[in-house]
């Protein structure tokens, strides 16, 4: 009885052992637009860099380096990660609307741009949806921050006239202090008068 | 004197708590399969399409279920079955310059795709596994951790 206590005090060890010899592994995949990244996969004993499209590392424990960086096969990518990839959201659609100068008015051409939003968040049935008002840096940094307010509250009514649900809206202000082209101060650059429309 | 020295005291100590009492949150719920929880102060909360996740939340899935996030700077994490992820912390406060966002992952499999942090400001973004820390370019990537038995 006692030798047989043993050996399942053995075994249990051997099992724990063995179980918790937990391993990571990574895998590198190509961004949406087709564009490759790079990753450092790094701990005590070392570190490896990920650069091209499905490599892959496996690390066994902190203390040892993480191994040789191999490609892993689009079908064991598959096989591996199904349920994980099947669960990725749509990723966030970004819309750029452009104003007049000084003005919360829409220039013509972001003008016909709206209908595309309107259609985006109806089909994607979006309950988040942020917008984010931006200046160029003429005039005094206070009028651009309530300007670029009047520009995003602009295109909260709009959207709420056309149906989005206002408690599903995030609206913010950046004034000068986000721009989406670099200039000196008091520069009139039209692609920094804007309203970004994030539907997710 | 005396008086504005207590009342510069005073401010110290409250000030912070009026900036915490409102945290904003780290992102919302996209996808969901099965059954997806969160483990938020010590109690299990079940999640739904749409509810929020803040810093410090555990977010766990069950057998055959999945769960889809994208956070506030369009980061999209995606966890398959059986999986738990730690969101130990997440700063996304562009008008600040602050950005953080350090997860740790204790097992199961996740998909990460960066977002407005991982690329303006790589060097901000910390996904952790047991064995090791993956740091990020712009990038897409699987990552899978065999939890012990």
């Amino acid at each position: 009885m006692k030798q047989f206590i043993k050996t399942l005090f053995c075994l249990g060890f051997v099992l724990i052992l063995a179980g918790c010899a937990a391993r990571s592994t990574v895998v590198l995949i190509p961004d949406p637009d087709g564009r490759v990244g790079q990753l450092v996969v790094a701990n005590e004993g070392g570190q490896q860099i990920l650069n091209e499209k499905n490599q892959s590392v496996k690390v066994a424990d902190v203390k040892t380096s993480p191994g040789q960086v191999t490609t892993m096969s689009a079908e064991e990518i598959r096989t591996t990660f199904a349920d994980t990839l099947a669960a990725e959201p749509l990723p966030p659609v970004r819309f750029i609307l452009y104003f007049m100068q000084g003005s919360d008015e829409l220039t013509d051409d972001s003008k016909a741009m709206l209908p595309k939003i309107f259609q985006t968040i109806k089909s994607r049935e979006s309950t988040d949806i942020v917008i984010s008002g931006h200046t160029d840096t003429v005039g005094e940094k206070e009028y651009n921050y309530t300007l670029s307010l009047e520009r995003a509250k602009a295109i909260f009514k709009i959207l709420v006239v056309h149906g989005a649900v206002p408690a599903h809206i995030t609206a913010t202000s950046h004034g000068e202090g986000n721009p989406l082209i670099k200039t000196a101060d008091e520069v009139a650059e039209p692609k920094n008068r804007r309203v970004e429309v994030t539907v997710r | 004197m005396k008086r504005a020295f207590i009342l510069c005291l005073l401010m110290m100590f409250l000030l912070p708590c009026v900036a915490m009492g409102k945290e904003s949150p780290a992102g919302k719920a996209k996808t969901i399969k099965g059954n997806v929880s969160i483990i938020r102060d010590g109690r299990q909360i079940p999640v739904s399409v749409g509810d929020r996740f803040f810093q410090k939340d555990t977010i766990r899935t069950g057998v055959e279920s999945s769960v889809g996030i994208i956070f506030e700077d369009n980061t999209i994490l995606s966890l398959g079955p059986e999986s738990e992820v730690v969101i130990d912390e997440y700063v996304f406060a562009p008008e600040k310059g602050l950005f953080s966002m350090i997860a740790r992952m204790v097992k199961g499999t996740a998909s990460y795709l960066s977002g407005i942090i991982g690329h303006q400001s790589p060097e901000s973004v910390k996904f952790r596994t047991p064995e090791a820390t993956i740091g990020i370019r712009g990038t897409h990537f699987l990552v899978k951790v065999n939890g012990c038995l």
